[in-house]
């Protein structure tokens, strides 16, 4: 904690550490290898890491769920099915129907209502309900959460591998290239976010992507992907811009071009390595939004398309059923909120790891 | 300052033209096939879908289309495609409700943001630190969509237990003053939540930053009490950054950017417009609503540029 | 008239016969006198407030109280055994005098009639909002076809000057109509709101802000799409027996399409009546709380799925006959929380000429269905399927029927469209739509509004198709023109009613043109302000006019 009478307001794990690194301690270890062992020592984040971890792995194993447990797939629709649970026969959706009386007077049976939990009394089926056409939540949610994932990690790392090569050639080439590219970031940087993901993603699905020689049909998930993808890169690039511009007239990139190291190498060598924590930082913080935004997306209907689930389309599924039965749009939102909680929370710690007093920040 | 003000506001009639554009590019190019087949309204006939084709200019070049719809837009008189509205007129029936949104959520963010933060920043490492860090954390980790549901749910009487709350909806200011506070608290929530969360994180942490720097140091030395340097002297510092953040995203609300919100409690402000003709592939409405929204992103972008040169002093406007 | 979001009263039972005859009967005792200042109503969004353009029940409800034609439907709950196909006069003092096969018509208007602005209704205040229908392309300009001297119109409407059919006389107060041939149907068609008065002076395009002055006992002062709308009492309306002059001084509305919102509106009582559906998962317990304050109401309409015989698979008939046996229509109703009756029919139930299939000529049977996929040699094909994406209910059936479908052979690729576009979308012919959701409302109860309209070859069309099958067999277009085009005396005679019958049974099983699956009900919901007891429904919808509180 405090040493000799200072009051230092910091009591991040990351910081005392590296309060004690001094001397002996540190003499040899690479900055990586003093990064790795404050994160090792920060259990909370590791903890949520492990967390982040265990969801993705039990959404990957979805056919496996689908397999043994509630045998059906995601999109199996099952509305006029039954189940048997304790002897009897219970209709997945309620039976209901309107009757007509004397005197013109009507008479109506709500039917439609998906039964809720069954929590294994039918054995492995329906475990967490069904949904308004039948469908198995549970089986649903780990679909779902394959997709979202998926659609959350790919267009990250998609972004961030864009971003970084958009930001090395305009931060080292300036000029020119410098000017185009930063006119880009701007321009998609003025659209309103959310609004340009939903322009893009409905203009998508109607009829997909033909120009040129890619070919994507409208209800590919490469859509979103793709679209979170574009929507985010000024948000990486240009605080990675910002920073190469200040590493690029460090002396140690002078020596290298006086040296007569070739462009490509300099930004292997000597840049890339001197942003990449930044960038490890970036990563983990684009990841949980892009989640985030393609769960809006889809609640909208601008991102993944129906039949297949993700988070986001089964909250809006969820809408209608709401007062009747509310595990529909809960269940996907609890996944959601752990999953993006644990990368925000790791996040923290690695870029806490990374840099204690860092100031990369996701800017606006 | 005059200078760079002109050349700031050059270059954003700049960007909303080429906003602009691709916004049309988005509608009509990527999509293909026969646009006027697929948009023309609802009274299309074969006669029409011609008349539209020829009003439309599809048989133009597409710079000539967008700068056809841009004048109508520009002069007022950009009419939907789907119910002959006037575009203009409707997106300003739609700004008392997304205002009254996001100024009451953002005067909520901004004030319990900076609270938060500081009151983080000050018992750092305590237990109150540990518990609003946590809740921020959760806060920002809750999908807009699903928090709206879930208030809906548990507190505006869909799941029938408690009614505390009107289920959405928006009533005016001059119908109803109450009425409309009443109906708003929700959705103010809602919004604000993830910005709360986000803006008390980034102030504690740039509060902590600050503290060690030198000339916080130096005012200890002279022997200020602990309280008096933070407030005096770290929390200007601390803000700058803040004012810059909340500059950018009130904008982004304003312009639009609240559209989960006002669907999921049915407020019918700009952003819900936006959303409907989205989704109806309307594109005079969409045209006008992307725009009005990039203007208020570029406006207030110049206008935080301008406030952070004022507030801190090593800035120098380029 | 197809219907996007799931609105509008109706009440209709069983209607018998009796199109033409008898005086009117003065509106229910229960509601008479009970004015009140003002009824704040939630109603659905529609498309225009322009009776001219209007093709949806939301403006329909409004426009029976606002906009008068010469004739109209009588404005009393259409009780069991009586009909909802009885017709008072309205603008006219009387029911016309006609030739022995009804194709000429003499009207006289009443004296004294005004507009809501104060000009007097002329004879030629008709025939001119007529021509204005052909002059905006409405889409109600297909059933005036029949009229003389129209043909000049139909080649290009919106240049249309003169229909010689239409003779007009200002100073006799008098309006002659001349017909080409015979028509079942035509005193319903004048029921319609295309056939609704508005001053000459209206102009030629959509009028909304405000819409068109009126003749009837209110007019609308003030319309915002999608957001609100006002109706005031016509301070120049003079009585006209069977019309109702109206309980409310003042009619305010939001609009809103949120039904769980507009529920809660009237829940709070912050507005007295709810013209959207109640949400199917919240009407169980909201029948427990309101109980009587909630009404039900069957309607004249059909949902089903059409079938593009344009396109294959749907050209071979095993394919289509697949399709029958493979959706469980009780499921279908279940999916719409219940509201609804299962039906194999294209008429609905409340049609003199329904005579019920039975028994069931293509009961649920998967195996059956795939059986007949085999046999079809269309197996493994991509069937595309439409629906509205922004409806809950039509996009959960349209997700069970590509569910099915794929069950017995084919594979789906589901189309989800905005309901805004949906109907302009697989209206063209371009879009070779296969298969879809479809939905009808009578727009008048007379069975050419569902068989000329929908199933007769002649009227197929390039864009805005309502024939979405494209049914065009010979013996069924001859059937249908023959069967349209009587005279009055045999519009309603035993036979005629029996041969629509068969025509609609030979249609649907012989030949499964379409795949129909129910006949939906709907609600209506009161504040506990109001008095559910005068409840009136006109066939269609609650009438406003009507309503009383406690």
């Amino acid at each position: 904690m405090a040493t000799t009478g200072q009051e230092e307001f910091t009591l991040d794990t990351a910081a005392e550490l590296a309060a004690e690194e001094g001397g002996s301690k540190i003499q040899g270890k690479s900055p990586w290898a003093l990064a790795g062992r404050r994160l090792r020592r920060n259990y909370l984040a590791l903890g949520f890491l492990a967390v982040f971890i265990l969801v993705l792995l039990v959404c990957l194993l979805a056919p496996l769920y689908g397999k043994h447990v509630s045998h059906v797939g995601p999109d199996t629709p099952n509305a006029g099915g039954s189940i048997h649970e304790n002897g009897r026969t219970i209709p997945v959706l309620s039976r209901g129907g309107s009757t007509f009386g004397q005197g013109g007077s009507v008479n109506v049976t709500v039917g439609g209502i998906p039964i809720g939990p069954q929590w294994g009394a039918s054995g492995g089926e329906y475990f967490f309900g069904a949904d308004g056409l039948g469908r198995d939540v549970g089986t649903r949610l780990l679909y779902g959460g394959r997709n979202s994932l998926m659609v959350g990690l790919v267009s990250s790392a998609i972004t961030t591998i864009l971003s970084i090569v958009l930001a090395l050639l305009a931060a080292y080439f300036g000029g020119a290239p410098d000017w185009i590219i930063s006119r880009f970031f701007d321009l998609i940087w003025a659209f309103p976010v959310i609004l340009l993901g939903i322009a893009l993603g409905t203009a998508l699905s109607i009829n997909g992507f033909h120009h040129g020689p890619i070919n994507i049909a409208a209800g590919s998930l490469w859509i979103p992907i793709g679209v979170i993808a574009f929507v985010f890169i000024p948000y990486i690039g240009r605080p990675l811009r910002g920073q190469i511009l200040a590493l690029r007239n460090r002396e140690f990139v002078e020596a290298s071009t006086a040296q007569g190291a070739s462009s490509l190498r300099i930004m292997f060598t000597e840049l890339l390595p001197n942003i990449a924590s930044s960038v490890i930082v970036l990563f983990t913080l684009i990841v949980a939004n892009a989640i985030l935004t393609e769960v809006g997306l889809s609640f909208l209907g601008a991102g993944v398309q129906p039949p297949h689930p993700s988070w986001g389309t089964m909250i809006a599924d969820g809408q209608d059923v709401l007062a009747s039965d509310p595990w529909l749009s809960l269940l996907p939102g609890i996944m959601i909120t752990i999953t993006v909680l644990s990368l925000n929370v790791f996040g923290d710690g690695l870029r806490d790891a990374l840099d204690p007093r860092a100031k990369v920040r996701i800017e606006h | 300052m005059v200078a760079f003000l002109i050349r700031r506001t050059f270059g954003m009639i700049i960007v909303l033209l080429a906003v602009s554009f691709v916004t049309y590019l988005i509608f009509f190019k990527i999509p293909g096939g026969d646009v006027a087949g697929r948009i023309a309204g609802k009274q299309a006939t074969p006669q029409n879908i011609a008349d539209i084709r020829l009003k439309l200019g599809l048989d133009k070049n597409v710079f000539v289309q967008w700068w056809d719809m841009m004048k109508q837009l520009l002069s007022g008189n950009l009419i939907s495609y789907y119910d002959g509205t006037n575009v203009v007129q409707q997106i300003k029936e739609g700004m008392p409700e997304t205002f009254s949104l996001c100024v009451g959520a953002g005067i909520i963010w901004l004030g319990f943001g900076v609270l938060v933060g500081t009151i983080s920043a000050v018992t750092a490492g305590g237990t109150s630190d540990r518990a609003i860090t946590a809740l921020a954390l959760i806060g920002i980790s809750l999908p807009v969509a699903w928090l709206g549901l879930l208030l809906r749910y548990f507190f505006a009487g869909e799941g029938g237990a408690v009614s505390w709350f009107p289920d959405g909806g928006y009533v005016p200011l001059t119908t109803n003053p109450w009425q409309w506070f009443y109906h708003l608290l929700l959705p103010w929530f809602t919004l604000a939540i993830l910005f709360i969360g986000f803006y008390g994180r980034v102030l504690r942490s740039n509060i902590l930053d600050t503290i060690n720097e030198d000339f916080v140091r130096t005012a200890k030395a002279k022997g200020l009490s602990s309280r008096r340097i933070l407030v005096k002297h770290t929390l200007r510092a601390s803000l700058i950054p803040i004012v810059t953040l909340f500059g950018l995203d009130f904008a982004a609300v304003l312009g639009g950017g609240a559209i989960i919100t006002e669907t999921v409690y049915s407020i019918h402000g700009v952003g819900y417009y936006a959303a409907q003709s989205i989704h109806q592939q309307d594109l005079p409405p969409l045209m006008g609503v992307t725009l009005y929204g990039a203007a208020f992103i570029v406006v207030f972008s110049t206008l935080v540029d301008v406030a952070y040169a004022y507030l801190d002093p090593r800035i120098r406007l380029t | 008239m197809a219907a996007i979001v799931a609105a509008g009263l109706v009440l209709v039972v069983s209607a018998c016969g009796g199109g033409g005859g008898g005086s009117s009967t003065s509106s229910s005792t229960a509601s008479q006198g009970k004015t009140f200042a003002e009824l704040k109503v939630v109603w659905g969004t529609t498309d225009y407030m322009d009776p001219g353009l209007s093709y949806r029940l939301e403006s329909w409800q409004i426009f029976q109280d606002v906009y008068l034609g010469l004739v109209a439907k009588q404005y009393q709950t259409c009780g069991v055994g009586s009909g909802c196909t009885k017709i008072i006069p309205a603008l006219a003092e009387s029911l016309p005098k006609s030739n022995s096969d009804g194709t000429d018509l003499k009207f006289t208007l009443r004296k004294g009639l005004k507009f809501s602005n104060g000009e007097t209704v002329k004879a030629s205040d008709f025939k001119n909002s007529i021509i204005r229908d052909f002059k905006l392309n409405s889409p109600g300009i297909g059933f005036f076809s029949n009229i003389v001297g129209s043909d000049t119109c139909e080649g290009s409407p919106t240049k249309c000057s003169d229909i010689s059919g239409i003779i007009v006389d200002d100073k006799a107060g008098t309006v002659e109509i001349k017909l080409s041939q015979p028509q079942s149907d035509f005193l319903y068609i004048l029921t319609t709101f295309f056939a609704a008065v508005v001053p000459s002076s209206t102009p030629d395009k959509d009028t909304e802000s405000p819409p068109p002055p009126a003749a009837g006992p209110y007019y609308i002062s003030q319309y915002k799409p999608s957001r609100s709308f006002t109706v005031l009492r016509n301070p120049h309306y003079q009585p006209i027996p069977g019309i109702p002059t109206g309980n409310p001084d003042k009619i305010t509305a939001i609009m809103t399409n949120d039904l769980a919102q507009s529920a809660q509106y009237v829940q709070s009582g912050q507005y007295d009546y709810d013209e959207n559906t109640l949400p199917t998962d919240r009407l169980k317990s909201l029948q427990q709380k309101y109980g009587d304050h909630i009404k039900l109401w069957r309607t004249p309409s059909t949902y089903y799925w059409f079938m593009n015989q344009r396109t294959p698979p749907f050209d071979n008939l095993k394919a289509r006959q697949a399709v029958n046996y493979a959706i469980n229509r009780q499921t279908l109703v279940d999916l719409r929380g219940g509201l609804g009756v299962p039906t194999e029919n294209f008429l609905p139930p409340t049609y003199p000429q329904y005579k019920k299939i039975s028994p069931p000529a293509y009961p649920y049977d998967l195996q059956k269905a795939k059986q007949l996929v085999q046999q079809s040699g269309t197996k493994g094909m991509t069937v595309g399927v439409y629906t509205i994406s922004d409806d809950d209910i039509d996009k959960k059936q349209g997700e069970y029927l590509a569910g099915q479908l794929d069950k017995i052979g084919w594979k789906t690729k589901l189309h989800e469209l905005a309901g805004a576009n949906y109907f302009v979308i697989i209206g063209n012919q371009a879009t070779k739509a296969q298969i879809g959701f479809n939905d009808w409302y009578e727009d008048y109860p007379y069975p050419t509004d569902w068989f000329d309209v929908l199933e007769n070859g002649k009227n197929i069309h390039q864009q805005h198709n309502n024939n979405n099958s494209n049914v065009n067999f010979k013996w069924s277009n001859d059937e249908i023109d023959r069967l349209g085009h009587l005279p009055s005396s045999q519009a309603f005679a035993q036979k005629t009613t029996n041969d629509w019958a068969a025509l609609d049974k030979k249609l649907m099983v012989q030949y499964a043109t379409e795949a129909p699956f129910l006949n939906a009900v709907i609600t209506s919901f009161f504040s506990s302000k109001m008095d559910p007891t005068c409840d009136v429904f006109t066939d269609l919808f609650d009438d406003m006019a009507q309503t009383c509180q406690k």
